[in-house]
């Protein structure tokens, strides 16, 4: 059996990933791609606690989110299309519209 | 009576204020007419009655505690006054809202001089900015969005840390006792106050202080008032200077006082400093200016200066909280300066209101030689004068009289700076009188009318209001005689 | 327990009966209709609800008396908002109102859960459906505000669900107030959803977001958006941070514990950030946008209070503000819309004037700014004085002294809107009928409930016997 600290370690590196994924990305399909890795770093946690202590909550906290995951990136997807139809690009630069 | 009454006080001017936004081309008459009845209505809430409190402290620490003490009778009754004559005075061309800011006004300076307890007076006095500045906004001069602002902002901080020592005083029971209570007789008692801090007291004194002076208004802090009275319309300027600075000195009469056996001479020579200041800056300030408005202005902060300088005595003079009877003597007479300026200055403005009517300008350098044309406004305007530098016989003589007297003793060679003072606010009211009143006429201003009937009636029952306080002053004096008692026996 | 969910199954069935009504009427008007309708069944609903109170509580929910209160004000905004979108356009507009209904009933939903697996899915379920709210009205700023509320939201629900994870992981339940057993990840799950939920409530170093999305949407949406949504996370944030386990989390032996310390710092930071840049903005709408922000300082206030009495005391005082944010912040985003809807920017020399020509407009947005700068009788200062009442009872009187002189900055800039108000009339001005009303109402309530609410206070303390 994997102890727990590894996949804490392995999650908060997955975590980390998604999160400079974020910061640093400059496509809008990418950065969808990263917030699922996020998401996803999470699920490994309590799918690995979960299957530890055989409970199922934790296995249905995951089920459930992933499906929130999916319908998270459905709406991300629909605003980029929306934004593409106005701009022609998906790019992050062509936002500056709304500055301080 | 039963004390339920006293919401009468509150809730007649509220309904008057309803009522005259309705009354449309006739808003003058039906607003001068309930003005009037409301004068007949405040007279008999006379204040040796025992009022109790109205509803008992719950509501964590809000309770509707109203009492009409020996200080806010003579308050109540100046507010109901001055409104009066005020619309009197006003052109009826106004649109009637005018009317309705005017008593809403009353109702809250009403809330202000009667409530009991720490956060309904703190409500009331808030609500006072709002007419007010809705008056100097939409009825005011070239600079009013300027000036509008700058009152909200200068008046509001000082009340905002007010709110501060109200919490910390409402805190300071909370931790005693476990409940709260603003009421002012309890939370402002010894027992209450003497718990705090020497750090929270200083806390809690400075808030009450600065919201106190702001609205006096007291030298460092004044420069609203100014600005405040040249760019209100005369009524406007009738009201807010007969009024509002009252506010101030109502708060430190009757809330500011209860520190007396918690502060130092240190707070008496800072006041003291400030009085002294406020007295000669006012004076050669309005010496300087070159509008009558202004002038005006700055001779209704060197009255306040008096009241400054009272309270200044009076924290000077009271050995372990004691007042002695140069301190009550002084005391008595700052808080009779009150009601004196309150009826005095309203003449003024008035006066100097009729002469931009009808001469087009308020620039001293224009005017001249206006008792020719205008012998009703003369008479108003040298009676108003003279009843504003102190003459005696008039109000304000016994009022500065008594401070003066009465610090005589305590503050020594002192004194001899506020007679000099007196000097040169008895020099430029003459000035300005025989500047604007006398010598050649200015032909340049044409030919001009004088002072309308609804201009002249009113200032001149003024006037005798003024001569008869004067001569009579026993009526009025005698109260605050009673609520001096009251402060030492605190 | 169906009486509770019934108010969001209606929602839920009218947010689908919308859509299924815009192919049989053709104009907007019959989707209006059904809106309305759907929310006010569901609001009468709830009423009825809290006039036959019972306190139920299940394993996920808590049927509890705050939860309705909050219940109520999402709906009762939501009907406020469709009325005041009566005057939209767009092309497939239905998809409006079904986003609308839906988000609301999830929000009722978060009010009511006491289990993080609930409390996770309503609020993803109605934080979805607000991130597409905000692209309306589809236009290239209002677009870029959607996008970037989305990926904050993206964010912002990643971190919440690392939070939960190590919550979990450290609890072995998903249930609010389980006891720990491992303190480190306790604590770093605690840091993680002050963090997710920060974003949501727009706190200090995670508002960036909120600016540009209230200030890019359609106004009535922004108003939705800034005060539903925000008080969704309000009383999630309650039920999680407040529940025993993290109470009990002390700092060492300074008397202070960990939530209490994090929030004093961070209510700090955002009221006096907010505030001090809503100073600086000349256009309306972004100086509400700011104002909104400094507001979150105080709603995040009442996480600094500890001590059963205090604790209590800024719970009802929470609702009362709470009551007052979502009139006063809702009504004047609104009244905004008055010059969206004319096709007018929201500057303070766009609105300069506009009492002269509509005077009823102007009083009634007045009333609500004096209510967000806490001018009394109004419902906006009943509810900062309760709220900072409940600071000097858990002996953080340093801590309401920044909190009034915070209020007393704020002042500046309302009152510079309605000295524009009242300034001499630069151009034409024409008022929706429909926002008018709205925002008559808005300010009638406040006045109305800002002198009833000493009142009911002492009533509303006793309600909240359903923290865990």
């Amino acid at each position: 059996m994997i102890p727990m600290i590894y996949v804490l370690f392995i999650s908060l590196l997955m975590f980390t990933v998604g999160l400079y994924g974020i910061l640093t990305v400059k496509g809008g399909v990418r950065l969808l791609i990263s917030i699922e890795i996020l998401v996803n770093s999470a699920n490994l946690n309590i799918v690995a606690w979960a299957t530890m202590h055989s409970d199922p909550s934790g296995i249905l906290f995951v089920l459930i989110s992933i499906a929130i995951a999916a319908a998270e990136s459905a709406v991300g997807f629909a605003i980029l299309i929306a934004l593409y139809r106005q701009t022609k690009n998906v790019g992050l630069k062509s936002l500056k519209e709304l500055r301080w | 009576m039963p004390s339920e009454y006293l919401l009468l006080l509150l809730l007649i001017p509220l309904l008057f204020s309803i009522i005259s936004l309705f009354t449309g081309k006739y808003s003058k008459i039906v607003s001068s007419v309930l003005a009037g009845l409301f004068i007949i209505i405040v007279l008999p809430f006379l204040p040796n009655i025992n009022y109790s409190i109205l509803n008992p402290a719950k509501y964590f620490g809000i309770s509707i505690f109203l009492d009409i003490s020996y200080l806010s009778y003579p308050l109540v009754l100046l507010t109901s006054i001055v409104i009066f004559f005020a619309i009197l005075y006003q052109d009826g061309k106004i649109e009637s809202s005018y009317f309705s800011y005017l008593f809403f006004l009353e109702f809250s300076l009403i809330g202000v001089f009667i409530s009991q307890n720490l956060i309904l007076f703190y409500i009331f006095w808030e609500l006072v900015l709002i007419p007010s500045y809705f008056m100097i906004l939409r009825w005011g001069g070239p600079k009013k969005d300027y000036t509008a602002l700058k009152f909200l902002i200068y008046t509001h901080v000082g009340s905002v840390l007010m709110l501060v020592s109200i919490f910390i005083l409402g805190y300071n029971y909370y931790a005693m006792t476990g409940s709260f209570n603003f009421n002012i007789s309890t939370v402002l008692s010894n027992q209450y106050i003497g718990n705090l801090s020497s750090l929270l007291l200083f806390i809690v004194m400075m808030g009450f202080f600065l919201a106190f002076f702001i609205k006096l208004p007291t030298f460092p802090f004044h420069t609203w008032a100014p600005d405040v009275y040249v760019e209100s319309p005369t009524t406007s300027s009738m009201v807010f200077s007969g009024l509002l600075s009252k506010m101030g000195a109502f708060g430190l009469f009757s809330i500011f006082v209860r520190f007396l056996p918690f502060s130092g001479s240190e707070l008496g020579y800072l006041l003291l400093a400030l009085a002294l200041i406020s007295i000669v800056y006012a004076a050669f300030a309005a010496l300087a200016q070159k509008d009558l408005k202004r002038l005006i202005a700055y001779s209704s902060i060197g009255h306040m200066g008096f009241i400054t300088l009272a309270i200044s005595v009076l924290f000077l003079a009271s050995p372990l909280g004691l007042p002695s009877s140069d301190a009550y003597l002084a005391l008595e007479g700052g808080m009779f300066m009150m009601f004196a300026h309150g009826l005095i200055v309203p003449i003024l403005f008035g006066s100097v209101g009729s002469i931009e009517r009808s001469t087009g300008t308020r620039a001293i350098r224009d005017l001249g030689g206006l008792t020719k044309m205008m012998p009703n406004l003369a008479f108003v305007m040298v009676g108003g004068f003279l009843a504003s530098l102190g003459l005696p016989g008039m109000a304000g003589f016994i009022a500065e009289f008594s401070v003066i007297v009465g610090s005589w003793n305590i503050i020594s060679y002192l004194a001899f700076i506020v007679v000099f003072g007196l000097v040169v606010v008895a020099s430029y009211h003459i000035w300005a009188l025989q500047r604007t009143l006398f010598g050649p006429y200015n032909n340049y201003l044409g030919n001009i009318k004088d002072m309308l009937p609804r201009e002249f009636w009113p200032l001149i029952i003024l006037l005798i209001l003024v001569i008869i306080v004067g001569i009579y002053p026993t009526p009025i004096y005698s109260m605050f005689v009673h609520y001096a008692q009251l402060i030492g026996g605190m | 327990m169906i009486q509770y969910l019934l108010p969001s199954i209606v929602l839920y069935i009218f947010s689908f009966l919308t859509i299924g009504v815009s192919l049989i009427s053709k104009n907007n008007r019959g989707l209006f209709a059904t809106s309305i309708v759907g929310s006010v069944i569901s609001f009468l609903i709830l009423m009825y609800n809290l006039i036959n109170f019972k306190f139920e509580q299940y394993s996920i929910f808590y049927f509890d008396f705050p939860g309705t209160i909050f219940a109520i004000l999402f709906v009762f905004i939501l009907i406020f908002v469709i009325i005041a979108t009566f005057n939209f356009n767009y092309n497939r507009q239905e998809l409006l109102y079904s986003l609308l209904l839906f988000s609301t009933g999830s929000m009722i939903l978060a009010a009511y859960s006491g289990n993080l697996i609930a409390i996770f899915v309503t609020f993803e379920a109605a934080s979805l459906a607000t991130y597409a709210l905000a692209s309306y009205p589809k236009n290239a700023k209002s677009l870029e505000a959607s996008l970037k509320f989305f990926v904050i939201g993206a964010l912002s629900s990643a971190f919440i669900i690392l939070g939960i994870s190590y919550y979990y992981i450290s609890t072995s339940s998903f249930n609010i107030g389980a006891s720990y057993s491992n303190l480190q990840l306790f604590i770093l799950s605690l840091v993680l959803m002050i963090v997710g939920f920060g974003f949501k409530l727009s706190l200090f170093p995670f508002h960036s977001w909120a600016i540009d999305t209230y200030n890019g949407s359609r106004a009535p949406i922004s108003a939705f958006l800034s005060t539903a949504s925000k008080l969704m996370a309000l009383i999630v944030m309650i039920r999680i941070f407040l529940s025993t386990n993290f109470q009990s989390l002390m700092v060492g032996s300074t008397g202070y514990n960990y939530v209490q310390i994090f929030f004093i710092i961070i209510s700090i930071l955002t009221m006096t950030y907010g505030n001090v840049t809503a100073l600086a903005q000349k256009d309306v709408k972004r100086m509400l946008a700011y104002s909104s922000v400094a507001n979150a300082g105080y709603l995040a206030l009442v996480f600094t209070v500890t001590g059963q009495v205090a604790i209590t005391l800024a719970l009802s005082s929470i609702l009362i503000f709470s009551m007052a944010y979502i009139l006063m912040k809702g009504g004047a985003f609104i009244s905004m819309e008055n010059l969206e809807s004319k096709g007018k920017e929201t500057t303070l020399d766009d609105i300069s004037g506009i009492a002269r020509k509509r005077p009823l407009f102007a009083v009634s947005f007045a009333i609500l700014l004096f209510s967000l700068a806490g001018i009394p009788p109004t419902i906006g200062f009943m509810g900062k004085y309760f709220l900072f009442l409940s600071l000097i009872e858990s002996n953080l009187w340093w801590l309401a002294i920044i909190a009034v002189l915070n209020s007393a900055i704020s002042v500046y800039y309302y009152f510079r809107v309605v000295l524009y108000m009242w300034k001499e009339p630069k151009s034409q001005f024409s008022t929706n009928r429909n926002v008018d009303f709205v925002v008559l109402t808005f300010a009638v309530v406040v006045i109305i409930l800002g002198i009833l609410t000493p009142m009911f206070i002492g009533n509303l303390n006793t309600v909240w016997g359903g923290l865990p």
